[in-house]
């Protein structure tokens, strides 16, 4: 049984790279910014932004936001152009 | 065995690999099921709590979040009316949704628009930005990219229907 696929398109692309790329960015690249720069473990602490943070969480939280928006965007134009159906 | 191939391509590079198809569709079955029990539960615990009433003031009226100028333009009047009927019974139709596997993407899209508000309106960052909410925003997202539906779903049949078969962009809100 095999899957293919291989009708990448220029828009696969960018929406691939930009929306993951955006999530990755925020959680795991900025977050290991944080870690290797001594910042608390807990960006949050007793409601308010921690102490010793590098980037506001909330713009980190902003990245995953635009990362998913992108990716809905990619899905509305594969909606409304057809694209990969048979998947 | 893996007897299942993915042959593609990734930003122009080949990716082929073989994984075991079965396990495939035993866990894409098993993540739809606890993902779906996951939101069916935090529904039904709504709605017999508070009926189509649920309080949900201390959402949508957060200040300082990334999406708190969209939370509070429905902190009040009709707009706040319908979410307290959109959460409660979104969340168990979006359940019962992927339990049943019927409407499967349609159900994962809006479980994913919900977890995008809770990922970064809740702020439960103890332990750091990666929690439960955001892997439930990535839950849904898989669910939809693995057509879950399909393992024992309703949607496997509905997709053979001659229905769907001449309206083929239904498979954007079924699979």
């Amino acid at each position: 049984m095999a899957t293919t696929t291989n009708d990448e398109t220029v828009m696969d692309q960018i929406a691939m790279a930009l929306g993951g790329g955006l999530i990755v960015l925020g959680v795991v690249v900025l977050g290991l910014i944080e870690s290797l720069s001594g910042a608390p473990r807990s960006p949050i602490a007793d409601g308010e932004i921690a102490s010793g943070l590098t980037v506001d969480p909330n713009i980190r939280a902003g990245m995953i936001l635009v990362g998913v928006i992108v990716l809905l965007v990619y899905a509305i134009y594969a909606f409304a152009t057809q694209q990969h159906l048979g998947e | 065995m893996a007897n299942t191939e993915v042959d593609t391509t990734l930003f122009g590079t080949d990716v082929s690999y073989s994984i075991d198809g079965r396990w495939l569709a035993y866990w894409t079955l098993l993540l739809r099921l606890i993902v779906g029990w996951w939101f069916l539960h935090a529904g039904m615990g709504k709605l017999f709590e508070a009926g189509v009433q649920y309080n949900a003031q201390w959402f949508v009226t957060q200040e300082g979040t990334v999406v708190s100028p969209i939370m509070n333009v429905f902190a009040d009047g009709m707009l706040y009316g319908l979410v307290q009927f959109m959460i409660p019974v979104g969340q168990t139709l979006i359940g019962l949704g992927l339990i049943l596997g019927c409407l499967l993407r349609l159900a994962s899209f809006f479980g994913a628009f919900l977890m995008v508000f809770f990922t970064t309106a809740n702020q439960g960052w103890a332990n750091g930005m990666v929690n439960g909410d955001l892997f439930g925003l990535l839950l849904f997202i898989a669910l939809i990219i693995l057509g879950a539906g399909r393992v024992w779903g309703l949607d496997a049949y509905i997709e053979r229907t001659a229905f769907v078969q001449n309206n083929p962009w239904l498979r954007y809100i079924l699979g």
